[in-house]
């Protein structure tokens, strides 16, 4: 066996309105549009270099239609389908062309409901900057100018068992966990990786299949408030921020994109290794947790609970 | 100033449509009343006139039709409902019996509306926790987005 899941690939999401999503994710999030037909449009930041990253489709919902992992080789995919048969899944393959400019792979459905894919390939089209002497920043970036995606946040009605099952059947490391007090060990929500940031995926208490928001990354605390003025210019709507997590130690601005998918664009953090402690929160420190910043106290409720 | 449409007659109606009325008409939400003017969705006249004052709560929604947190019972007047809102949060059926999403909504008359409660599984199960306080009655659940 290989590595396994390398990172997050792609997150398809739901619109009800393709065209203002078409805006927001090239015009203000500066991704660039890669391809577009029928009901979907395809997308990929500058310093990424598969073919694309977020999938918009238009429906008449919102909400997340499914999530892609890459992992290392086609033995892992073989070896983690047996391994996530072994744990209860129903997998199944698809192949190589079923999902546009991706290889064969496998989808399978998650204790939570949430659909997940797992590849090995698809189209690689480098970069926006060359791999040879290449400067720093490619020219002509919009807007945000996300360099890559980063991670994404789910809810799930049983966050226990989501939490230990992606662990066992996928090879999850947990970076940090919240317990409802110090004497529990059974988290209620988690931050999960398998890259080397403190999480890939997280998953929070709240109703299955929902999406709570996905991540661009961001080069540092700066490029935060440049994000900001642009969301700000053109009244894409703000729901926190900018701030500082406590959990993961990110920098952040959380925000909808036109049909009320929450974004963030985050920031810093630390290496995470498979061998490190993990870090342990209590509900009642919940809202420094979530925002350091927020010296009110103020528990942001409407944070919690709108997913879609 | 553009004159105001006449308090509709036959109930409350939801109908398709991307604009309001043509002049200001009055919303009447709890035991106040705030001035709609044209161009604004609903949520946007709430959120200048109604939430984060007097004691309520910030509206914190995605004001995009997409969480339902502004979601809305109609008890008089007519709006207008644009089509792109997520069918999970207000299903057609919802719709018919008279509820809206004030961020996708316009004014066609002077209306009368009332928040609508949602359910919130984080606080329902870690409430305690995060409060160390008991809630001793569930009934005043007056305000959306909360
Ligand atoms: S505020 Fe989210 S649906 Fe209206
Ligand atoms: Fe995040």
């Amino acid at each position: 066996m290989g590595e396994g899941i390398l990172r997050l690939g792609y997150v398809h999401i739901r619109t009800t309105d393709l065209e203002a999503s078409r805006r927001h994710y090239r015009d203000v999030m500066g991704m660039q549009e890669m391809a577009s037909h029928n009901d979907r449009v395809y997308f990929k930041c500058w310093d990424e270099y598969d073919h694309h990253s977020v999938v918009v489709q238009q429906s008449d919902r919102a909400g997340l239609e499914k999530m892609g992992f890459k992992i290392h080789t086609y033995e892992d995919l073989d070896a983690l389908e047996k391994q996530l048969q072994q744990h209860g899944a129903a997998v199944r393959r698809f192949s190589e062309g079923e999902n546009y400019k991706v290889g064969q792979g496998i989808r399978f459905e998650i204790p939570s409901g949430h659909v997940m894919e797992l590849y090995v390939e698809m189209e690689r089209v480098g970069k926006a900057l060359p791999s040879l002497n290449p400067p720093p920043v490619p020219d002509g970036l919009v807007g945000v100018g996300a360099p890559r995606i980063d991670h994404l946040l789910i809810t799930s009605e049983k966050p226990t068992e989501t939490i230990d099952w992606l662990m066992k059947a996928l090879n999850f490391y947990m970076a940090e966990k919240v317990v409802e007090n110090e004497h529990s060990e059974a988290p209620i929500a988690a931050w999960l990786f398998r890259s080397n940031t403190p999480h890939d995926i997280a998953i929070i208490p709240g109703p299955d299949k929902k999406i709570h928001h996905f991540a661009f990354w961001l080069d540092d605390w700066a490029e935060i408030r440049k994000a900001g003025d642009v969301f700000s210019k053109n009244d894409v709507p703000v729901d926190v921020g900018p701030e500082r997590h406590g959990i993961t130690r990110g920098q952040t601005i959380y925000y909808f994109d036109p049909s009320g998918n929450r974004n963030e664009v985050f920031t810093g953090g630390y290496i995470a290794y498979p061998d490190m402690p993990v870090v342990t929160w209590t509900v009642d420190q919940l809202d420094r947790g979530i925002f350091y910043f927020n010296h009110r106290k103020e528990w942001i409720e409407g944070f919690t609970s709108n997913v879609t | 100033m553009s004159p105001r449409l006449a308090p509709s007659t036959g109930g409350p109606r939801v109908i398709a449509g991307t604009r309001g009325a043509e002049g200001p008409v009055r919303v009447r939400i709890g035991a106040e009343v705030v001035e709609w003017r044209p161009g604004e969705t609903l949520i946007e006249t709430l959120m200048a006139h109604y939430y984060g004052r007097r004691g309520r709560g910030s509206f914190q929604g995605c004001r995009r039709g997409g969480c339902g947190a502004c979601k809305l019972r109609l008890e008089e007047g007519v709006v207008a409902l644009r089509r792109d809102h997520s069918r999970d949060v207000l299903a057609p059926e919802e719709r018919a019996c008279g509820l809206f999403l004030a961020c996708r909504a316009y004014p066609l008359t002077d209306l009368a509306v009332r928040p609508v409660a949602r359910r919130n599984l984080f606080f329902e199960r870690y409430g305690r926790a995060l409060a160390r306080a008991e809630s001793v009655s569930t009934s005043d659940r007056s305000s959306p987005g909360r």
